[in-house]
């Protein structure tokens, strides 16, 4: 009897949505978080090192997130996704990381990174030089339209979304994609150390 | 840093947006990964989880439990005896009052009908829960047995995706109209549902508003 009711009950997690396996988890299933955390660890991280600058600070970051999810499950009440809340509590993680590595410094733009076409990237090389640029001015910026510009550039979150990841209204986070993006314009276009970088130390 | 050029066209703003979705998305290293995972692995479970029987501290959740019962016990068993209804399994020195934020599981086999599903669903609702103060039936005289973790934990990730509902209460496996089903409470809104948790396809019976 037991068998054949337990047949009937969906036995696997694989198309399991993330509300699902945190259900899951909160019932006491001892792999569903597990799989939650595997599922989102690779935009988890991207969004903790853009945050933090610095990879030992994401992976504790990433890490304390986790942990903390992990024991508030339970207060999870489906007001936002899952996705957006375990991003949240990330982000959050992140910025106490940084603000307690104040003295932290910052990498200073590559010497190669010179001036750089904004349309063509089709050289390897300047590919490489770019992708370089692009993410150490994007270091440079002030913390809030870097998360902004991270969670809505690379990442992909529509401004709605990240809204409710960084708890402020969608015109603020468009407003900050905006500054952050014609910051990091002026800076590719004409890159200068002292005006476009952030001095050594200096996050303010 | 550079003050923003007051030129900024949207042109421009599409070439830097276009620049940065171009860059690549850097993953989690492996041994990151694998820190991260080890130290889940060793996170003790949340004290509910215990409660409910399952996972790695499940005997030493037991020992807990019945040390603080005993420890406990003679403060609280005048309130046990007051109240009424389910409470969570070894739950019992908090649970009188409490709403718990996790779904009770139980496994009652009991016989629900159409007619009667509105009053026998809140009669799963422990005293003091349901959203807006929604009067509950008088609750199940004797506590049904609970579920086991892990069928709880496939029953709830069932009704979840079923109910799409923020909160699973209570959830209940038995019969609907003489077939195998799973009753569940959820809110908000508060409302009961039938649902059967077929392999391949769950499906939802029935959903009646407590309200």
């Amino acid at each position: 009897m037991r068998r054949r009711v337990d047949s009937l009950l969906v036995s696997t997690y694989a198309a399991s949505s993330d509300e699902e396996l945190l259900a899951a988890h909160v019932a006491g299933d001892s792999t569903a978080f597990g799989e939650l955390a595997r599922r989102h660890s690779d935009r988890l991280w991207a969004v903790a090192l853009r945050t933090t600058r610095n990879p030992d600070d994401a992976a504790d970051a990433v890490q304390d997130a986790l942990l903390s999810a992990f024991r508030r499950a339970h207060t999870f009440r489906g007001t936002a996704k899952v996705s957006t809340w375990l991003h949240r509590i990330v982000v959050n993680a992140s910025l106490d990381r940084l603000r307690s590595a104040k003295v932290r410094r910052t990498q200073p733009l590559p010497e190669e990174s010179g001036d750089i076409s904004l349309s063509d990237v089709r050289d390897p090389i300047a590919e490489h030089t770019t992708r370089i640029t692009v993410l150490a001015a994007l270091d440079a910026l002030p913390t809030d339209q870097r998360l902004a510009i991270t969670l809505v550039d690379l990442e992909g979150w529509s401004v709605d979304e990240a809204a409710e990841i960084l708890e402020c209204p969608p015109g603020t986070v468009k407003s900050r994609c905006h500054r952050g993006r014609a910051r990091l314009y002026a800076v590719l276009r004409n890159p200068e150390p002292e005006a476009g970088v952030r001095p050594p130390g200096g996050e303010g | 840093m550079r003050p923003v050029d007051d030129g900024f066209s949207e042109e421009a703003e599409q070439h830097v947006r276009d620049l940065l979705a171009a860059q690549p998305q850097p993953p989690m290293p492996d041994h990151v990964r694998a820190r991260i995972q080890s130290a889940i692995a060793a996170e003790p479970r949340p004290e509910s989880d215990r409660a409910a029987g399952g996972g790695r501290g499940r005997w030493i959740g037991f020992a807990v439990a019945a040390a603080v019962v005993i420890l406990a016990g003679f403060l609280v068993v005048p309130v046990l005896r007051k109240a009424e209804g389910p409470t969570l399994p070894l739950d019992g020195t908090t649970a009188q009052t409490a709403c718990p934020v996790q779904p009770l599981t139980y496994d009652s086999k009991t016989r629900y009908q159409e007619a009667g599903l509105p009053t026998q669903a809140r009669s799963l609702i422990p005293p003091g829960c349901g959203s807006g103060g929604a009067p509950a039936a008088p609750a199940l005289a004797a506590r049904p047995a609970a579920m086991a973790p892990r069928l709880a934990a496939r029953v709830v990730a069932c009704v979840v995706r079923v109910a799409r509902s923020a909160h699973v209460m209570v959830v209940d496996r038995g019969y609907y109209d003489n077939r195998p089903a799973v009753v569940a409470v959820v809110e908000p809104p508060l409302r009961a549902l039938a649902i059967t948790c077929r392999k391949q396809s769950p499906r939802l019976l029935e959903d009646v508003a407590l309200q």
